[in-house]
C-alpha cells in the first residue's frame, strides 16, 4: 500500500507552490492541448497498457460474475483445496469454491467500492477546494477552517481511520465507501485548492476580471477548468489506493466478509494455506489485485505526463 | 594570430518535433586580444549555442556537424567534455543571464568562488581567500569581506549578476564571453554592469564576446559587430561602419526597428502635446500602501497627473517605482489607500472592475506584458476577445461574433485566427489579440503595462505602430507603463518619471528626452542606450542600488543615491513643482541651481571641480 | 537561535492540534454504535451484567462528564485503562510500540541507504534510459503489489518451499529465550545485553518483514530521488553555471544532490508517519505483535480507551516527524532560515 504516501507528497507539491523544494506540479503547465489525445496514447505504450487494464477491469465489474467457469459462491466440499486444473483453472479454496470465478467476480466489489468512493470524494473535494481559495474575508476564513479540518482528518493514520469507521458502523460495502470517501476527499480538496490558487493569480484571470467577470464567473469559466488536472491525476491514484485499502481491510477481517468474493478476503482466507503449501488461494487474487492497481497507476502517470508537456519523453 | 578563430562551424540539434535542426551554419569569425566582439541576433538565432559550443558544453541532443575552433592556434576538442573542462572557467569563461538563479542557493558566495578556483590550478591555494575578496571588490560589491559569507538570496539582482561576473573572472580568463548579461536588470543597473564588463576587459586585456538581443548595447560597448540570423552570419563589420551604413537588408531592418524612435527618422513623427482637449482622467494624491504581517510596502506615495482625451502618458521607472501599482489602481484591480481617481468627472477609485463594466465609458482595459500569459490557454483567441463583450455590451451571440471579426480586422489579423489556440501562434499575434480584447467595448482609456518588453525587436515596432494607429482612429487615451524607452519615445505625448512611488519629473515627451532637469530623470534617461555609437555618452551615475519600498529613505526618495544630495534633501520631500521657463514639473530642491548651471551634469561637474 | 525559537513555536502549535485530535477521536469513538460492554459480557449475558460492566467502565455517565474526565487524565499523562486487558493503555502501548519502531526505523533506514543511490544512478548514470525505465517499472510494480500479499509470498517461498526463513511467528523463535527487556525491541535488547542466541534468532525473524517493507516502500524514495535529482541536475541554471565554470562531474553531482534533497526528506517523513499505523498488515502476516495490530484489536473489541490512546500517540508521533522534517529543511536550505526569522 505504498500509494498513499505518494498522494500526500503530490499534495505537498501542488499545495506549497512556493516551497523551496522540488518541482512544482503547478497548473501553469496545463497548456490545454486537448488535441492530440489519441496521438499521445499511441506514443505512450505504458499508458495504453494501463487503459487496457482499466477497460478490462470495468468490464469485469459489470460482467465478472457471469463469465466465470463456475458460480463464484457455490461451495463444493468434495473438491476443497484442489490445485489448478482443467476443471478449476485457478484451483479451489478450502470451501471448494472455484477461485478463477471468484477472482473474476471480485471487481464488482473491489472496483465498485473504489470507483464510487473516489467519485464521491471528488464531488466533495474539488468544489470545496475551489471554494477554499476565497478572497473575500468570509471566503478566507472558511478556507482557513477547511484546511484545519483537513489537517485533523489527515493526521489520523489512514488505514486505522478506515478501520475505525468500518468497524464502528459495521462491515458492508456501503460503509467502506463512506470510510474511503472521508479518507480521500481531503486530498482532492488540497490538490484542487493548490491548482486554483496558482490559476487565480495568473494574468488571464486578471484580464477576465477587468472584462467584467465577477468572482463566480471567474471561478467557473477560468479557474475550475484549469484546475481540474491535478484532481484527475489524483483520481486514478485514489482509485488504486482505494482498491488496496479495501483489500487490506478485508485482510484483517474488517471489510468485506466471505462468501462475497473480494480479493483481500480471498488472500486472507488463503493465508494459512500458504504456509502449508497450497499457494493458489492467495496468489491468484493477489496477482489480479496487483495488475488492476497497476493499470490505474499507469493511467495516472500517463495523465500526469499528458498534462505536463515539459516532462514528455 | 587571433585569440579565437572559428571556421565553418555548423552545429545541429535533434528536436523531438522537428527532427534535425541546424542551429549554427558555416560560422566563421575571430576575436582578437583586448577586443570586444558583439554578436547580435533575435532569440533563437544561435548566439547561445555558439557560445556553449566554444566552451564545449553541448546538450545531449546537440552535436558539431562541421568546422573547427581554435584557441591561440590550438584546435579545441569541443566534443570531448573532459578535455575541455580545464579550459572552462579558467582560460575561457562565460557570463550568462539569470542573476540569482545562476548561483547555488544553498552555498555561500565565497565558497562558490573558492569552488571555481579550486577546480582549476591557476590560483595557488593559499591565495584563494584573498583573491575571492578582491574579486568581489573588483566587480563593485560593497563590503566584500562580509559578503563572502552571504547567501545568494540575500543579494539583489544586480549584485547577483556581479557575483556571476566575479565567478567568470576568478581564474583570469583570456577569453571572456557574455550571453545577455543584463537581461532582467533595471536600466540604470544595466549600464553599471556593462560599464563594469568593458572596464574589466580593458584592464585584463582579455578578448571578449558580448552576445545580446539589444543592438544598442553593441553600439556602445563593442568594437566589432556580427549579425546572426537563424544560425548564419548576415553581416560582419566594425561598429562604426555598421551603424554608418549596414550592408545587409537584415542589418538595415534591425537598425530601423531599434532606431525608429530616434526622432531624426522622418518616419516616426514626434508626438506633439494636444493643446486643448478636455481631460479624461485625473489622478490626485494617489497613495497605495500594502500591509503585510510584518511590514508595510509603500508602493505609491502621492501621485498626481492628468491624461487628456486622445493622449498618451508614459509612466516610466525602474523596479520599485510603483508604476505597475498605479496601473492596477487605475484599472480597478486594487483599491487605493487614499487619493482620488476621477474619470469624466466621476470618482472611480473605489469602483471595482466588475461594477465598471456597467458603464463602458468608465472602463479601463489593460494590455499586459506577457501576451501568452494574458490569454486563457484553453480558449480560442476569438473566445478571449469575445469575453468582455459578454459583460460590457448587450449584444447577442451573433452580434458578438460580428464584433469579434471587426476587432480582428482592426488589429490587422485575418479573422481566421479567431479559431486558433494561443500556443499555436506567435507572441506578436497574441499581443494583437490582447489589444483587440482591450478595445472591444470601446473604452476611452487603455492601460498598457509593459506591452512590448517581452517581444523581439521587430515585433515591438509593429505593436507600437498598431497602438498609435488605433489611438488616432479611435481617439483612445493611453497610460503607457514601460521601461522600454524606444517604445515610449514613439508613442508618448507626455512622460512622467517615477522613483520609489513618486513622480520626480513630468513633461512633454520629446522635450524630456531632449533634456532632463531632475537628477533621477537625468540618470535614467542618460542610461538608456540607443543604437547609435555616436550617442552622447555622458551619463549621470547613481551610486548603489534601488532601496526597498519597505524602508523609504527619509526626505527625498533619491537622497541615498543622488550625487547632488545635500542635507536638506533628507529632511523633507521636495514637492513636484513647475520648473521656471519650461513646460515641466520636477521634484528637486535644487532645480534653480540646476537651471543656472545649465543642466544636471553641469552642476555635478562643477561641484566635483570645486571639491 | 532562530532554530530554537522556531522549534518552540512549533511545539506550542502542536498542543492545540493534539487536543483537537483527541477530541475528534473521542467523539467518533464514543458515537460509534458498537458498545464494548456487549463484547465483554459475551452473548449470553443478562442485562444486569451488561449494566454492571458499563458502570465499571464509566460508560453510563453523560458524555460531557466522560470527556472531561478523559481530558483531565490525558493532561496528566493517564490514557486510561484498556477495557480488554485492564492494564493502563500507556503500558500496553509501551509493550507494542518498540517492536513496530524497530521494524520501521530499520526498514526506512535501509530503504533510504539503498534507494537514494539507486535514484541518483538512474537519473545520472550511464545507461540512463534503461535505468530510468527500470526504476519506473520497479516503482509501478512496488506500488501496485499489496504489501501483505508480498509478505505472504515471501513466506511461502522462503519458509514453506525453501525452508530458509524461520516461521512467521513473531520477533523471536519459539525455542529461544527472550532477552532482558530494556527497550521492548527484541533485536535491540538482544544486542544491548549481549545475548547472541537471541540476537541471531531475532535477526533471522527480521529478514522477511524487512525485505517486504523495503521492497514496497523503497519505491517512492527511488522515484522522488530520481525525479528531483534529474530536475536539479538538468534543469537548474546554477548547475549550468557550475558546468560552465569547469567544476568536475563529481563536484557538480554533490551540489546537485544537496539541492535535490528536500523532496526526498519529505517523502521519508511522509512514509514514517504513514507506516506507523500502516505496518499493521505486514505485522499481521508475521505476527509481529506491533503497534498497528494493537489498534486493530482495540477497534474490533471496541476498546475505547485503547483506540483513543493509540490515535493520540500516533498523532503526536506524526507531528514530531513533521517537525523533524521541517527542522531538517532548515539545515539544508538557508533560504528557509531567513524566512522564518
Amino acid at each position: 500500500m505504498s500509494i498513499e504516501p505518494e498522494t500526500r507528497a503530490l499534495e505537498e507539491e501542488t499545495g506549497h507552490l512556493d516551497s523551496a523544494a522540488g518541482p512544482p506540479l503547478t497548473a501553469a503547465v496545463q497548456r490545454g492541448e486537448l488535441n492530440g489525445v489519441g496521438g499521445f496514447v499511441r506514443s505512450n505504450r505504458a499508458l495504453a497498457i494501463g487503459l487496457a487494464i482499466v477497460a478490462i477491469s470495468i468490464f469485469l465489474m459489470a460482467f465478472g460474475p457471469l463469465i466465470g467457469t463456475h458460480s463464484p459462491t457455490s461451495e463444493d466440499f468434495t473438491a476443497t483445496l484442489t490445485g489448478p486444473s482443467g476443471e478449476h483453472w485457478f484451483g479451489t479454496d478450502q470451501n471448494g469454491r472455484d477461485i478463477f470465478s471468484r477472482v473474476l467476480a471480485a471487481p464488482r466489489v473491489d472496483l465498485y467500492i473504489a470507483l464510487v468512493s473516489t467519485a464521491f470524494a471528488m464531488a466533495i473535494g474539488v468544489p470545496l477546494g475551489v471554494l477554499a481559495t476565497g478572497t473575500s474575508r468570509l471566503g478566507e476564513l472558511t478556507g482557513e477552517w477547511l484546511l484545519r479540518a483537513m489537517d485533523v482528518i489527515q493526521a489520523f493514520p489512514v488505514f486505522i481511520l478506515a478501520l475505525a469507521l468500518v468497524a464502528g458502523f459495521g462491515a458492508s460495502a456501503f460503509n467502506v465507501i463512506i470510510a474511503l470517501t472521508v479518507l480521500q476527499f481531503p486530498v482532492f480538496l488540497r490538490l484542487t485548492r493548490g491548482a486554483a490558487l496558482g490559476i487565480r493569480g495568473r494574468t488571464f484571470v486578471e484580464a477576465a476580471r477587468i472584462g467584467g467577470a465577477g468572482t463566480g464567473g471567474v471561478m467557473f469559466r477560468h479557474v475550475l477548468p484549469n484546475s481540474v488536472g491535478p484532481a484527475l491525476v489524483g483520481a486514478s491514484v485514489a482509485v488504486a489506493q482505494a482498491i488496496l485499502i479495501t483489500a487490506g481491510l478485508s485482510f484483517v477481517g474488517a471489510g468485506i466478509r466471505p462468501p462475497t468474493p473480494e480479493w483481500g478476503a480471498m488472500i486472507s482466507d488463503g493465508a494459512q494455506n500458504l504456509i502449508t503449501g497450497q499457494w493458489w488461494p492467495s496468489v491468484f487474487p493477489g496477482l489480479a489485485l496487483g495488475i488492476v492497481v497497476l493499470g490505474y497507476a499507469l493511467v495516472g502517470d500517463g495523465l500526469r505526463l499528458y498534462l505536463d508537456p515539459s516532462r514528455r519523453r | 594570430m587571433a585569440l579565437l578563430e572559428v571556421e565553418g562551424l555548423t552545429t545541429q540539434a535533434d528536436s523531438p518535433r522537428r527532427g534535425v535542426v541546424t542551429t549554427v551554419k558555416g560560422f566563421t569569425a575571430s576575436v582578437g586580444e583586448g577586443e570586444i566582439l558583439g554578436i547580435v541576433g533575435e532569440s533563437g538565432a544561435g548566439k547561445t549555442v555558439l557560445l556553449r559550443t566554444i566552451l564545449g558544453i553541448l546538450n545531449r541532443n546537440e552535436r558539431v556537424a562541421a568546422g573547427e575552433i581554435r584557441f591561440r592556434g590550438e584546435l579545441l576538442p569541443v566534443l570531448d567534455d573532459e578535455a575541455m573542462r580545464p579550459r572552462r572557467g579558467s582560460s575561457i569563461s562565460l557570463i550568462q543571464a539569470g542573476q540569482r538563479a545562476r548561483l547555488d542557493p544553498v552555498r555561500r558566495i565565497g565558497d562558490q568562488l573558492m569552488d571555481v578556483m579550486g577546480s582549476h590550478d591557476r590560483v595557488p591555494k593559499q591565495e584563494r581567500g584573498a583573491r575571492a575578496e578582491e574579486l568581489l571588490r573588483s566587480v563593485g560589491i560593497p563590503d566584500p569581506r562580509h559578503q563572502l559569507r552571504a547567501y545568494p538570496h540575500e543579494l539583489s539582482g544586480g549584485m547577483s549578476q556581479r557575483v556571476v561576473i566575479a565567478l567568470a573572472l576568478a581564474n583570469s580568463p583570456e577569453l571572456l564571453m557574455a550571453d545577455e548579461p543584463t537581461a532582467g536588470l533595471d536600466v540604470t543597473i544595466q549600464v553599471q554592469i556593462l560599464d563594469l564588463f568593458r572596464q574589466l576587459v580593458r584592464d585584463t586585456g582579455a578578448g571578449s564576446i558580448l552576445a545580446t538581443r539589444d543592438l544598442s548595447q553593441v553600439a556602445h560597448y563593442c568594437d566589432r559587430i556580427l549579425v546572426l540570423r537563424a544560425g548564419e552570419i548576415v553581416e560582419q563589420a566594425t561598429v562604426k561602419e555598421f551603424f554608418a551604413g549596414p550592408k545587409s537588408e537584415y542589418g538595415r531592418e534591425l537598425i530601423q526597428a531599434a532606431r525608429a524612435a530616434r526622432g531624426e527618422d522622418e518616419e516616426a513623427p514626434r508626438r506633439r502635446r494636444r493643446g486643448d482637449e478636455p481631460p479624461l482622467l485625473e489622478v490626485r494624491d494617489l497613495v497605495k500602501h500594502y500591509k503585510t504581517q510584518r511590514h508595510v510596502v509603500h508602493a505609491v506615495n502621492g501621485i498626481s497627473f492628468t491624461i487628456k482625451q486622445g493622449e498618451t502618458l508614459a509612466l516610466v521607472g525602474e523596479s520599485g517605482s510603483g508604476k505597475t501599482t498605479v496601473g492596477r489602481c487605475l484599472a480597478g484591480l486594487i483599491h487605493p489607500t487614499s487619493g482620488q481617481i476621477t474619470m469624466l468627472g466621476r470618482d472611480i477609485g473605489h469602483i471595482s472592475t466588475r461594477k465598471r463594466s456597467k458603464h463602458a465609458e468608465l472602463e479601463t482595459h489593460v494590455v499586459f506584458q506577457e501576451p501568452r500569459e494574458s490569454l486563457n490557454p484553453r480558449w480560442t483567441l476569438g473566445k478571449s476577445v469575445e469575453e468582455p463583450l459578454r459583460y460590457g455590451t448587450r449584444l447577442d451571440a451573433r452580434g458578438r461574433a460580428q464584433r469579434v471579426v471587426e476587432l480582428f480586422e482592426q488589429v490587422g489579423l485575418p479573422p481566421e485566427y479567431a479559431d486558433q489556440l494561443p500556443h499555436q501562434t506567435t507572441a506578436g499575434i497574441q499581443q494583437r489579440v490582447a489589444v483587440a480584447r482591450a478595445i472591444a467595448v470601446h473604452p476611452k482609456l487603455l492601460i498598457l503595462d509593459e506591452p512590448t518588453s517581452a517581444l523581439d525587436m521587430s515585433v515591438k515596432a509593429q505593436i507600437v505602430d498598431l497602438l498609435i494607429r488605433l489611438q488616432e482612429e479611435l481617439g483612445l487615451s493611453y497610460l503607457f507603463i514601460s521601461h522600454d524607452m524606444t517604445a515610449v519615445k514613439m508613442i508618448a505625448h507626455q512622460i512622467a518619471i517615477m522613483y520609489l512611488g513618486t513622480i520626480v519629473e513630468h513633461g512633454p515627451s520629446a522635450e524630456v528626452f531632449e533634456r532632463q532637469v531632475n537628477p533621477y530623470g537625468r540618470a535614467l534617461l542618460s542610461s538608456v542606450l540607443f543604437p547609435d555609437p555616436d550617442q552622447d555618452r555622458s551619463r549621470l551615475r547613481l551610486q548603489g542600488e534601488i532601496p526597498s519600498a519597505i524602508e523609504l529613505p527619509p526626505g527625498c526618495p533619491l537622497s541615498s543615491r543622488c550625487p547632488l544630495v545635500q542635507p536638506r534633501c533628507t529632511e523633507a520631500r521636495p514637492p513636484l513643482a513647475p520648473v521656471p521657463g519650461m513646460d515641466r514639473l520636477s521634484a528637486c530642491f535644487r532645480t534653480d541651481e540646476i537651471l543656472a548651471a545649465g543642466g544636471v551634469d553641469e552642476l555635478h561637474a562643477a561641484e566635483r571641480r570645486a571639491a | 537561535m532562530t532554530v530554537l525559537w522556531y522549534t518552540a513555536r512549533r511545539f506550542l502549535y502542536v498542543i492545540p492540534q493534539v487536543i483537537g485530535i483527541s477530541l475528534v477521536t473521542f467523539v467518533i469513538v464514543r458515537l460509534l454504535p458498537s458498545n464494548p460492554a456487549y463484547a465483554l459480557a459475551g452473548p449470553a449475558a443478562t442485562q444486569e451484567t451488561i449494566d454492571e460492566i458499563q458502570k465499571r467502565l464509566g460508560l453510563d455517565q453523560p458524555i460531557w462528564t466522560q470527556y472531561w474526565k478523559y481530558f483531565v487524565d490525558l493532561i496528566h499523562g493517564n490514557f486510561g485503562n484498556s477495557f480488554v486487558s485492564g492494564r493502563p493503555v500507556l503500558s500496553d502501548i509501551g509493550d507494542r510500540l518498540p517492536a513496530t519502531l524497530e521494524l520501521l526505523i530499520l526498514g526506512l533506514a535501509i530503504a533510504f541507504v539503498i534507494g537514494v543511490p539507486l535514484g541518483v544512478l538512474s537519473a545520472l548514470g550511464r545507461g540512463r534510459r534503461i535505468a530510468g525505465r527500470a526504476s519506473l517499472g520497479y516503482g509501478l510494480l512496488a506500488g501496485a503489489i499489496p504489501d501483505f500479499w508480498l509478505g505472504l509470498i515471501l513466506v511461502w517461498l522462503f519458509y514453506t518451499k525453501l525452508n530458509i526463513a524461520p516461521a512467521p511467528l513473531g520477533q523471536l523463535g519459539a525455542d529461544v529465550q527472550p532477552p532482558r527487556n530494556i527497550t521492548g525491541a527484541v533485536a535491540l535488547d538482544a544486542l544491548l545485553t549481549g545475548d547472541w542466541a537471541a540476537l541471531q534468532s531475532a535477526l533471522g525473524h527480521l529478514v522477511l518483514p524487512l525485505v517486504t517493507l523495503v521492497f514496497v516502500y523503497m519505491a517512492p524514495i527511488v522515484k522522488y530521488t530520481r525525479s528531483s535529482v534529474e530536475d536539479v541536475y538538468y534543469g537548474s541554471e546554477f548547475i549550468e553555471q557550475y558546468r560552465a565554470n569547469g567544476l568536475s562531474h563529481r563536484a557538480i553531482l554533490v551540489r546537485a544532490l544537496r539541492n535535490g534533497l528536500p523532496p526526498v526528506i519529505t517523502i521519508v517523513g511522509v512514509l514514517f508517519g504513514f507506516l506507523l499505523g500502516g505496518l499493521v498488515l505486514i505485522e499481521q502476516v508475521f505476527a509481529w505483535g506491533g503497534f498497528g495490530q494493537y489498534a486493530v484489536q482495540a477497534i474490533t473489541n471496541s476498546d475505547f480507551s485503547a483506540v483513543e490512546g493509540f490515535v493520540v500517540v500516533a498523532a503526536i508521533f506524526n507531528l514530531i516527524v513533521y517537525l523533524a522534517v521541517d527542522l531538517l529543511y532548515f539545515f539544508v536550505d538557508p533560504r528557509l532560515r531567513a524566512r522564518a526569522s
